[in-house]
């Protein structure tokens, strides 16, 4: 009972923090303009919600779809990339973005990775950084009740079957905890890139006069590995890099 | 039925008659100069008798009228067919210059008389009259392709000089729409005879072209004037040319090599006498001619192309079909213009149509006039599914160059009802059911998402916040709340249970008082009661469970589980059943009651005994 008031209370705390009537407003009034074709319209809309430090998921990638309708494709790959960093496993952002990037000039074949990568990648992004930190408390609770369990429990069976229940939804709660992590950090890089300029030269070197390697397109994802100067050395998802100049990208 | 046969005779042998139809015509040049030798003829072609010419007052005649006569009998498959050909020839000059006009002559002609046409005679002024002619009759068109040119005033034999011998292109049009046609007529101005001894064309770079067929106007030689100078004209090809491209285009020039007679400065007088002539390789070149070509001025939607007059009919052979037949729908493109370049007509099909690509057809001439005729096209669908369909109208546009501006036809709208076919679905046995994909017209991104999570501010996390871990905190403060407040209420379940088992044999000695009172009173049935009481009562405090749990069985399990000895148990069971009769069935018990006081006596202290023993 108590600990149904806490989460209610703090719920509540929450929701007072994030109610602001307005950008609701504004979001809903952008969609009218998307609904009605008026893709200028919608997405000056919800560029202005961003303005005011706000996002979600379903912001960026109704901004990328206006972007996309209105032939911007670089930019509607970029909000589609920042919707799918909130919403990691959304089918609707992930065909959007596919489509989008069927523009793209350069066809890229990712370096193949190990199977458990791929599946320790795949459990990662089955849930944001804050689904995972809901997920956490929430075992953790689970975990307590088994715990409590496990204190008050007359007869040994039922001890041994809460105690073994109890650590595993502990693990299960450490794990979320540290994918919570992993999903907060691996958004607050900001280590990946969205190529901007229509066409980019990549260098050997951070220098002009370095050698030239190959030549990518707007719209092309890249990794940010390091940054020094004016220059950034990146790295493409099928393991070419080298140093472009800033500026030619956008994080997302 | 003889009559009508009679008259069907008649009738053929008429039209018999019709078919060798006397003519009588009068030809001769249209233009000369003054001086000039030539002839005027007039042929018939029948036997005729008593020529009467006109008066001819601005020419002398030189020599005339000479007759010559050619008759010629062909029998085929046993018909025979006669043939007459009277001529008259007249030599002439022209006395002034001008335009004369030689009236009818008229010939008598078995019991007729025929009048023949007049013709036109300009004569303009004669350069460097004629020295020396050879003048030939009506040596026209000779064999093998060759020109020769009539014996005019100059000498058929004189240098090949640009004055002599020249081609040239003309063309309708100097200024056209691309698209739009024009024609292009090539000829050959001669005064000298000559055979053709090579040719080149030239490609027409930047045009489709298309030979036509020369008109019979052009199939003869003409007379005409340049620079005063009078020139055999032959019409050598005539072609109709639609520009593909913007821009000047260029004709550029043909090249051809002419065998030209040339006479030999004569050595002697047998030379003299026989023509010394001598054939000369001449090379000619026709003039280059610039084209402008218009672009269209700014072409509507649906434009494709079409340059010219059309008209448009549009059909579709059934509109009332079962699936899996075929429809064709035919379209009629017809006027004159760029034909040739008509694409077929877009119709928008219903998706489940089975389309096959249209066949085209090309029913076109090319003539003087242009290109004219019509582009068909055939195209079949075949609708799979039943239903009623709708293949909206189509919009043809084209380029009217006469009025400048574009047109538009448009097909009709077809209708068309599909029954279910019979073929497959009367069937009683499938043998395998043929499953079809769904059809994908298009591919677009999903629609935005209109309601989903609340906005947040940028780069703000729960995990790691202070609300996070005070999340955790809070969860784990409830948990220990609860297990102290578990733990402290059992505490004092426990306290309660050691008042009540140190008080217990002091309520059961009292109980065991009020039971003494009864002995005293002989009152059996408050007796039994607090004797049950006493030792229900006793057991529950020291064994820490309620009265109301307590029955037999339970009761000897715990007695057991204390180490309370058999004999103890079983005397406490049979005061326990002794009690329960005696309450229910007072009559049943003849123990006298103050012995059994002394026996629960005994057996409460025994019990006090060994169960403090155990605690």
């Amino acid at each position: 009972m108590i600990m149904k008031k806490l989460f209610i209370i703090l719920f509540i705390l929450c929701g007072t923090l994030i109610a602001n009537a307005q950008p609701e407003q504004l979001l809903k009034q952008a969609n009218n303009y998307y609904t009605a074709n008026d893709f200028d319209k919608a997405i000056k809309a919800y560029e202005s919600i961003l303005g005011q430090g706000l996002e979600s998921s379903e912001l960026y990638f109704n901004l990328g779809n206006a972007c996309y309708k209105k032939g911007e494709l670089t930019k509607a790959i970029l909000y589609y990339e920042r919707a799918k960093q909130l919403a990691p496993n959304d089918d609707d952002i992930q065909f959007n973005l596919e489509l989008a990037n069927q523009f793209v000039v350069d066809k890229i074949v990712p370096l193949p990775r190990p199977f458990f990568v791929k599946w320790g990648q795949s459990i990662l992004n089955m849930f944001s950084s804050n689904g995972w930190a809901t997920i956490s408390i929430l075992t953790f609770v689970v975990m307590l009740v088994f715990a409590g369990l496990f204190v008050f429990a007359r007869t040994t069976s039922l001890k041994k079957l809460s105690f073994a229940l109890g650590i595993f939804v502990l693990a299960i709660s450490l794990l979320a905890f540290v994918l919570a992590g992993k999903q907060k950090a691996k958004l607050a890089r900001h280590n990946h890139a969205i190529i901007f300029s229509t066409t980019v030269t990549v260098k050997s070197s951070p220098d002009e006069s370095g050698t030239d390697l190959f030549v990518i397109h707007e719209g092309v994802k890249v990794e940010i590995k390091e940054e020094l100067g004016s220059w950034a050395n990146i790295k493409l998802e099928d393991g070419n890099a080298g140093w472009v100049k800033k500026g030619t990208f956008e994080k997302i | 039925m003889n009559r009508k046969l009679v008259f069907l005779l008649l009738l053929l042998f008429g039209l018999n008659g019709w078919a060798d139809d006397v003519k009588f015509t009068m030809s001769a040049p249209d233009i000369v100069s003054t001086g000039e030798q030539f002839s005027l003829t007039l042929s018939l072609n029948a036997e005729g008798e008593d020529l009467k010419m006109p008066d001819l007052p601005n020419f002398d005649i030189l020599m005339g009228p000479s007759v010559s006569q050619s008759r010629s009998f062909s029998v085929i498959n046993g018909k025979m067919t006669q043939s007459v050909n009277f001529s008259y020839t007249y030599v002439l000059r022209a006395q002034s210059e001008g335009t004369f006009t030689v009236p009818p002559a008229s010939v008598k002609s078995g019991r007729n008389v025929y009048q023949s046409n007049s013709v036109t005679i300009k004569a303009i002024k004669g350069r460097q009259p004629a020295a020396s002619s050879s003048s030939s009759g009506n040596s026209q068109g000779s064999s093998s392709g060759g020109y020769s040119s009539q014996g005019s005033g100059n000498a058929p034999t004189g240098t090949a000089s640009k004055d002599n011998l020249f081609i040239q292109f003309e063309t309708d049009k100097k200024s056209v729409y691309k698209g739009e046609m024009l024609t292009a007529t090539f000829r050959l101005y001669s005064r000298v005879s000559l055979s053709i001894a090579d040719q080149t064309m030239p490609s027409f770079d930047g045009f489709w072209s298309q030979d036509i067929d020369l008109p019979p106007a052009d199939q003869t030689r003409t007379r005409e004037a340049v620079d005063g100078i009078i020139y055999n004209v032959y019409t050598l090809q005539k072609k109709i040319l639609i520009p593909q491209q913007t821009g000047t285009l260029y004709i550029e020039p043909a090249e051809m090599v002419f065998n030209v007679q040339q006479r030999v400065a004569s050595q002697s007088i047998f030379d003299d006498f026989f023509g010394s002539v001598q054939n000369v390789r001449v090379p000619v070149k026709s003039n280059r001619i610039a084209i402008n070509v218009k672009e269209l001025p700014s072409p509507p939607a649906g434009f494709k192309g079409a340059v010219g007059h059309f008209s448009l009919t549009s059909t579709m052979d059934k509109n009332n079909i079962k699936s899996n037949e075929a429809i064709t729908i035919k379209t009629k493109i017809s006027g004159s213009g760029n034909l040739k370049h008509i694409t077929p007509i877009n119709f928008s099909f219903p998706a489940d149509f089975e389309v096959y690509d249209p066949k085209t057809e090309y029913n076109f001439k090319a003539s003087e006039s242009g290109i004219s005729g019509s582009t068909d096209f055939e195209q079949v669908v075949i609708p799979r599914f039943a239903g009623d369909f709708t293949i909206p109208s189509e919009n043809f546009v084209y380029f009217d160059p006469s009025t400048q501006s574009y047109k538009t036809l448009s097909t009709e709208e077809f209708r068309i009802h599909v029954e279910k076919g019979s073929d497959e679905q009367n069937k009683t046995v499938v043998s395998s059911m043929s499953k079809q994909d769904v059809k994908y017209l298009g591919k677009d991104i999903h629609f935005i998402k209109n309601q989903g999570s609340k906005l947040k501010p940028k780069n703000s996390f729960f995990f790691g916040s202070f609300m996070f871990f005070l999340t955790y905190l809070a969860a784990m403060l409830a948990f220990a709340f609860l297990v102290f407040f578990q733990q402290k209420k059992i505490r004092e379940n426990a306290d309660i249970a050691l008042m009540r088992n140190r008080k217990a044999s002091k309520i059961a000695s009292e109980r065991l008082k009020a039971a003494a009172n009864c002995v005293k009173t002989n009152n059996k049935e408050e007796f039994f009661d607090s004797v049950m009481r006493a030792f229900w009562g006793y057991l529950s405090d020291k064994l820490t469970l309620p009265v109301s749990e307590l029955n037999r069985d339970n009761a000897r399990a715990t007695l057991t589980r204390f180490n309370v000895d058999g004999s103890t148990i079983e005397e406490f069971m049979s005061l326990i059943d002794t009690c329960e009769m005696a309450r229910f069935a007072p009559t049943a018990v003849n123990e006298p009651i103050n012995e059994l006081y002394v026996k629960a006596e005994n057996l409460m202290s025994s019990l006090e005994k060994q169960i403090r023993k155990k605690a």
